[in-house]
C-alpha cells in the first residue's frame, strides 16, 4: 500500500486507488448541576453506587421526565460556536430498546428535529448535534453484571459529522478541537478516560473518490466503538482502513459487512462485536411526556443572546496570540490546553508593549513556570500576571539576570508577593549604575596589575576574568554586560 | 357503631357532620370498611378492591387531628378509593398485573400527595383492567369487578373497581384514570358520575401510563358536586409533569346561562335500542327545559376509534417496556439475560396487554410507521381542528356514554374488537385531549343504568361541570 | 382491507422486538386477532388529510431550572428495596453479553 495523503491509497495488487471516508459520532456528557430529566445531582463519578437516583432516572412506574433548561442551552451554545443553525421547532423522541442500563427500556433522544444542524469544525462539516440522556453504568463480573444508576439520565449531547474525513490524523484533530471547545465553553469536562467524551468512527473505503453527497458511492461501512483515547482513535481508523483495503484487494480472507466493531488494545486490532439477535428497529416516536419547543418564542435561546454568552473560542484565541503577539505555535497550544497559564499570559501581556517582551514572557510561562508547576511545591495562583510582566520588564532593563529571574519566579510560585520587593529582599537586582560599578572596577584594576598588563598586551579574553571578578565583588548583583563595557573603557 | 346513611352521602354533608361532631372520621371510615368487609365475606363479592392500605389508622388519626386543630378542609377524613395504577408510597400498587403483583410504590403520585395533604383517607387499591387496558375489568389478573346493580354483569372498565366501589358504598368518591373512557363507561354502567378532565388539567406523575398523551386521572362519585370538589383539589401545575397546562389558562370563567348543544346523530345510530331510547328521552327532556339542541354531522368522529387504536398501542408498547423484572416487579429467571426478559414479560403480562404491545410494536416498526402511526398522528390533529370548529358554535357535544348497557360477564371473551367498539363515544375526548363527563340519565325502575356524555373544548371543564350539575344530581 | 394479514412469523418478530415469550397457541391467536384489528384500523388509509391543519400547541417551551438538586440518597432506600436482587447497593442482573 502506498499512501498519497488525501489523494487516496493505491492497492498493492490491483493498483486501484482507495479513498478512506470517515465520519465521527461523538457523545459528551454535559456539565450541569442536575440530571437531564430529574433533579438528581449530575455527579456520576464521585459518589457511592446508586446515590443520585430517583423514581424518574430508575424508570419507576408512573414517573415522568422534566427537561433541564441549562442542558438544552449548553448544546445550543456549542451549536452557536460552531456556526450551526439552531432549531426553531424541536422535540424529544423515544428510542426503544431493551438493556439493563436503560431503565425505561427507551432512551429519550432526538430523531427528526435535533437542536442543532450543520456548522463545521477544523474544516469538517457537521450533520447535527442532538440532546439525549446517558445510560446507567454496568459492571461486568464473571457470572453476573451490576448496574449503577448514578449516571442514568445525565445530559448527553451527540454530535455527528458528515462523512468528510479522510485520515486518522484529521479525525484526531477534529476530536481534540471539539474537546477543547467543550472545555472552553464550560459545558463538559470531556475526559475520554472517564467516558465523559466518547468517540465512535464510521469507516469505509471506496474507489469512487471522496464523498460528494451521494451515500451510495461510499463503500461498506463499519462502526468502531469504545475508543477511549485519541491515540486509539487513530490506531483503530488506520487498522480498519487497512483491513478494508486488504479485503477489497483480495489480500485477506475476511468479509466486509456493515457491522459494529470494538478495539482490542492487546491485539492492536478491531474485532467484530457479535451482531444482535434481531435487527435494530428502535421505533422512534415523539415522547408524549414532553411538550414541543418553539425556540423563536424564547429570546434567551436566540443566536444573538447565545453568542454573547460565549467566551473567546479556541480558534479566536489562537488567531489573537498569533497576530497580536507573534508567539510560538507550541506556546499557543500550551495556553489553549492549559487555560490557567493562558490567563496568566493574558494578564501579563497587557502590561507589555514589544514583541521581544511578549516572546520573553511566553517563554517564562511555557517553560519556566510550567516546569515549576511540574517539579516544585507551590501554587500557580500565587503568580500574578501583572507581576510576571514586571519581571520581564526588569530583565529587559537589565535589572535582573536570567538566573535571578528564575530564583524570583520560584519564590513567587512558592510564596507569592511583588516582583520588585522580592528582588530587593533577596538582593537579586543587578547593579547597572555605572558610577557605583566604576569604583568596584577601579579597585579590581588596582588589585590585578599582572592581568591588566597581559590584557593590554593583547590577551583580550582576560576581559571575562575581570567580569568574573566584578561579579564576585558585587556578589552577582552586577549586570555582566555593563561590567564588560566598563572594564573595556577602564583598561584602555 | 354509628349508623351513617352512606347511600346518599355527599362530601359536603359528610364534612358538615364531621365538623359538627355527629360522627368521627373513624366512624365514617369504619362504615365504609364494614361494607367492604361484608362484601368480601360473601365470597362472591363485587371485587372492587384488590387490597386495603396498611396506613388507614394513621391517616384517620391525622384527619381527626386536623378537625381538632381547625385545619380541616372539605376533603379531610373523606374515604377515597384509589385505582391500582396510581402510586401510593409503600403500598402495593400492582396495576392488576402479575408482573407487579407485590410491587410497593417507591413514591406517591402527585394527586395522592395533594389529597393526603388535605386529610383524605385512601382506603385501598381498586381493581382495574391490567394496566388500564380494557373496558370491563375482565382483563384484571385478579378477577373481574362485578356490577353492583346486577352482579351477573361487568362493572365496566378500566376503572371498574373505583366506580363499583362508589356505587356500592365502599368509598365516598374514588380516583380512576380515563384514557379512552375508563372512568365514564363504568360510571354509565353503574349509574354514577365520572369526569375526564382536559388533558393537562391534572398531573399524571405517579399514574402508570397507558397512553401518555391520552391519560388523565379522573374522579368518580355519585354527584357532580363531589366530582368537582375532587377535581378542583387535584388540578394544577406540578414540578414533576411537563404536560400539565400552564396555570394562567385556567383563569377564565367559561360558564354561561344558556348553552348550545350538538348531537352527532349518525354516530349514535349504531347503539342498542335500549340505549337509544333512554338517550332520546333525555334529549327530549332537556329540549323541553329550553336547551338549544341541534343534530350535526362530524364525519371524522367515525374514524376516531381507528386513530385511537393505532396511537394507543404505539404508546403502550413503549410505556410498558420498563416492566422487565430488572429493577422491580416479578422476575422470572431464564437461562440468560434475554431469556429472563422474555420469560418475565411473557408470563407477567396478560393477553390484552401483550396484544396491545405487539400491535404498537407493529405500527411503529420500520416500514409500517408511515402507514399507521404517522397517519394516525396527522388525523389526530385533524380531529382537534375539526372539533375546535364545532366548539366555536356549540358549547357541548352530547352522546350516550356507551353504545350498550353493561354486558354480561364473559360475553366479550376472545373478541377484543367488540370490546374496543364500546369506546366509540368516549375515545373522542381523549384523542382530542378535551374534557368530558358521564352522568346517569333517568332510568325506569328495574332497568340497567344508561349514562349520557357531555364533551367540551379544552380547558372548558368548569362549563362542563356546570351543565352536568344543572342536568344531573 | 383483506390484503392485511399478520403471519405467525411476523408475530414472532414482534414478540422478539418486545421481549415477550409466547406459546405456540398464543402466536396463532395473536396472528388472527392482530389481523382483524389491523383490518379495522386500516380504514384511516382512505381518510384524506386537509392541507390547512395547523398544529395547535397549547403547551410549549416547558423547562425546569437547573437547580435544587435532590438530597444525595433521598430516594435510594425505597428504590433499592424494590429491586429483586442487589449487591453492595448495586442492582444484580444476569450477565450482560453483547446481545
Amino acid at each position: 500500500m502506498t499512501k498519497q495523503e488525501d489523494k487516496g491509497i493505491i492497492g498493492n495488487k490491483t493498483g486501484k486507488v482507495y479513498y478512506p471516508t470517515i465520519g465521527l459520532e461523538i457523545h459528551a456528557e454535559m456539565k450541569t448541576q442536575t440530571k437531564m430529566f430529574c433533579r438528581c445531582k449530575n455527579d456520576p463519578f464521585n459518589s457511592e453506587p446508586n446515590t443520585h437516583i430517583c423514581p424518574v432516572c430508575t424508570g419507576q412506574p408512573g414517573a415522568l421526565p422534566f427537561v433541564n433548561k441549562q442542558a438544552v442551552k449548553n448544546v445550543m451554545r456549542v451549536g452557536v460556536a460552531l456556526g450551526s443553525s439552531l432549531a426553531d421547532f424541536s422535540e424529544f423522541d423515544r428510542k426503544n430498546y431493551f438493556y439493563p442500563d436503560i431503565p425505561k427500556a427507551y432512551q429519550i433522544s432526538q430523531y427528526q428535529y435535533p437542536l442543532v444542524s450543520g456548522g463545521s469544525l477544523v474544516g469538517v462539516e457537521l450533520e447535527r448535534i442532538h440532546m439525549e440522556e446517558d445510560t446507567a453504568t454496568s459492571i461486568h463480573k464473571t457470572n453476573y453484571s451490576l448496574v449503577d444508576f448514578n449516571r442514568s439520565s445525565v445530559p448527553l449531547m451527540e454530535l455527528v459529522t458528515m462523512p468528510v474525513i479522510h485520515s486518522a490524523d484529521k479525525a484526531i484533530e477534529f476530536a481534540r478541537e471539539l474537546q477543547l471547545l467543550l472545555r472552553t465553553l464550560g459545558v463538559s469536562d470531556a475526559n475520554l478516560e472517564k467516558g465523559e467524551m466518547r468517540i465512535e468512527a464510521n469507516i469505509s473505503v471506496s474507489t469512487n473518490g471522496h464523498f460528494d453527497g451521494d451515500f451510495s458511492k461510499l463503500g461498506t461501512k463499519t462502526e468502531v466503538k469504545n475508543l477511549n483515547s485519541f491515540k486509539v482513535v487513530g490506531q483503530a481508523i488506520d487498522f480498519e482502513v487497512a483491513r478494508h483495503i486488504a479485503i477489497l484487494e483480495g489480500e485477506s480472507d475476511g468479509e466486509l459487512i456493515q457491522e459494529t466493531r470494538g478495539w482490542d488494545e492487546n491485539k492492536q486490532a478491531t474485532f467484530s462485536q457479535r451482531s444482535k439477535e434481531t435487527a435494530d428497529d428502535y421505533r422512534y416516536f415523539p415522547d408524549p411526556d414532553i411538550p414541543k419547543y418553539r425556540f423563536s418564542d424564547l429570546p434567551e435561546f436566540s443566536v444573538d443572546v447565545l453568542k454573547e454568552s460565549l467566551p473567546e473560542l479556541p480558534w479566536e484565541k489562537r488567531e489573537r496570540y498569533k497576530v497580536a503577539y507573534g508567539i510560538k505555535n507550541e506556546d499557543i497550544d500550551f495556553y489553549l490546553q492549559n487555560p490557567k497559564f493562558g490567563e496568566i499570559f493574558d494578564e501579563a501581556v497587557n502590561e507589555l508593549s514589544s514583541d521581544v517582551e511578549y516572546k520573553k514572557l511566553s517563554n517564562y510561562i511555557s517553560s519556566d513556570l510550567a516546569g515549576l508547576q511540574k517539579n516544585e511545591v507551590g501554587d500557580l495562583s500565587n503568580v500574578v500576571g501583572t507581576e510576571l510582566a514586571v519581571i520581564v520588564q526588569m530583565i529587559n532593563r537589565g535589572e535582573l539576570s536570567s538566573r535571578g529571574a528564575k530564583d524570583l519566579l520560584l519564590e513567587m510560585y512558592k510564596n507569592g508577593g511583588k516582583a520588585e520587593q522580592i528582588a530587593n529582599e533577596k538582593g537579586l537586582i543587578q547593579k547597572s549604575d555605572p558610577e557605583e560599578l566604576k569604583r568596584v572596577i577601579e579597585q579590581i584594576i588596582l588589585d590585578n596589575p599582572k592581568q591588566v598588563g597581559e590584557y593590554k598586551d593583547g590577551a583580550e579574553k582576560l576581559l571575562q576574568y575581570f567580569v568574573g571578578q566584578g561579579m564576585k565583588a558585587t556578589k552577582g548583583s552586577a549586570n555582566p554586560s555593563i561590567l564588560a563595557e566598563l572594564f573595556r573603557e577602564g583598561l584602555k | 357503631m354509628v349508623d351513617i346513611d352512606l347511600q346518599d352521602l355527599t362530601i359536603r354533608e359528610a364534612h358538615k357532620a364531621l365538623k359538627a361532631g355527629e360522627y368521627s372520621v373513624r366512624d365514617l371510615v369504619d362504615a365504609y370498611l364494614a361494607n367492604i368487609e361484608k362484601d368480601n365475606k360473601k365470597g362472591k363479592g363485587i371485587n372492587a378492591y384488590l387490597h386495603l392500605f396498611t396506613d388507614i389508622d394513621e391517616r384517620v388519626e391525622i384527619a381527626q387531628k386536623m378537625f381538632a386543630e381547625g385545619s380541616a378542609t372539605e376533603l379531610t377524613g373523606i374515604p377515597v378509593g384509589l385505582k391500582a395504577i396510581i402510586a401510593k408510597k409503600g403500598q402495593i400498587t400492582n396495576a392488576s398485573s402479575k408482573i407487579l403483583e407485590h410491587y410497593k410504590a417507591t413514591y406517591s403520585a402527585t394527586v395522592v400527595e395533594k389529597l393526603e395533604k388535605q386529610g383524605v383517607i385512601f382506603l385501598g387499591s381498586t381493581n382495574t383492567d391490567e394496566f388500564a387496558m380494557g373496558a370491563s375489568t375482565e382483563n384484571s389478573a385478579f378477577g373481574v369487578t362485578k356490577n353492583p346493580v346486577d352482579t351477573s354483569r361487568i362493572a365496566g372498565g378500566s376503572s371498574g373497581g373505583s366506580v363499583a366501589a362508589v356505587a356500592a358504598n365502599m368509598c365516598l368518591v374514588a380516583l380512576g384514570t380515563d384514557t379512552g373512557g375508563s372512568i365514564r363507561e363504568p360510571a354509565s354502567f353503574c349509574g354514577v358520575v365520572g369526569m375526564r378532565p382536559t388533558y393537562g388539567a391534572v398531573s399524571r406523575y405517579g399514574a402508570m401510563p397507558m397512553g401518555s398523551s391520552f391519560d388523565q386521572i379522573s374522579p368518580t362519585a355519585k354527584t357532580v358536586e363531589d366530582v368537582q370538589i375532587v377535581f378542583e383539589a387535584m388540578r394544577g401545575t406540578d414540578d414533576y409533569d411537563m404536560t400539565v397546562l400552564p396555570e394562567d389558562t385556567w383563569q377564565k370563567d367559561n360558564t354561561k346561562d344558556k348553552y348550545k348543544i350538538a348531537i352527532p346523530r349518525s354516530l349514535i345510530d349504531g347503539s342498542s335500542d335500549e340505549v337509544k331510547a333512554v338517550f332520546n328521552s333525555f334529549v327530549e327532556k332537556i329540549r323541553t327545559e329550553g336547551y338549544d339542541v341541534e343534530d350535526i354531522n362530524i364525519p371524522i368522529l367515525k374514524e376516531v376509534l381507528a386513530i385511537y387504536y393505532i396511537l394507543i398501542p404505539a404508546e403502550v408498547s413503549s410505556n410498558l417496556a420498563r416492566y422487565d423484572g430488572m429493577r422491580y416487579g416479578s422476575k422470572v429467571d431464564g437461562d440468560n439475560l434475554w431469556d429472563t426478559y422474555k420469560k418475565t414479560r411473557g408470563q407477567g403480562f396478560g393477553d390484552e396487554v401483550k396484544r396491545r404491545i405487539m400491535l404498537g410494536t407493529y405500527v411503529l416498526s420500520a416500514g409500517y410507521a408511515d402507514k399507521y402511526y404517522e397517519k394516525a398522528l396527522a388525523l389526530r390533529e385533524e380531529l382537534k381542528s375539526e372539533l375546535a370548529k364545532v366548539y366555536e358554535k356549540y358549547d357541548f357535544i352530547l352522546t350516550p356514554t356507551a353504545p350498550v348497557v353493561a354486558p354480561k360477564i364473559g360475553s366479550m371473551e376472545g373478541d377484543p374488537l367488540t370490546e374496543y367498539l364500546m369506546d366509540i363515544f368516549t375515545v373522542t375526548a381523549n384523542t382530542a385531549q378535551t374534557c368530558a363527563i358521564s352522568i346517569p340519565a333517568k332510568v325506569c325502575e328495574g332497568k340497567l343504568p344508561v349514562g349520557v356524555q357531555f364533551m367540551s373544548a379544552q380547558e372548558n371543564d368548569d362549563a362542563l361541570l356546570d351543565i352536568a350539575k344543572k342536568l344531573g344530581r | 382491507m383483506s390484503d392485511i394479514k399478520i403471519t405467525k412469523g411476523q408475530v414472532e418478530y414482534l414478540a422478539s422486538l418486545a421481549q415477550l415469550e409466547l406459546t405456540r397457541q398464543e402466536m396463532e391467536k395473536f396472528a388472527s386477532q392482530l389481523t382483524s384489528i389491523l383490518q379495522y384500523v386500516n380504514r384511516i388509509k382512505d381518510v384524506e388529510l386537509s392541507d390547512d391543519v395547523q398544529r395547535n400547541f397549547n403547551n410549549v417551551n416547558t423547562f425546569r431550572n437547573d437547580d435544587n438538586p435532590h438530597k444525595a440518597g433521598e430516594h435510594r432506600d425505597a428504590i433499592l428495596e424494590a429491586m429483586p436482587e442487589t449487591k453492595d447497593n448495586l442492582l444484580v442482573v444476569k450477565k450482560i453479553l453483547n446481545n
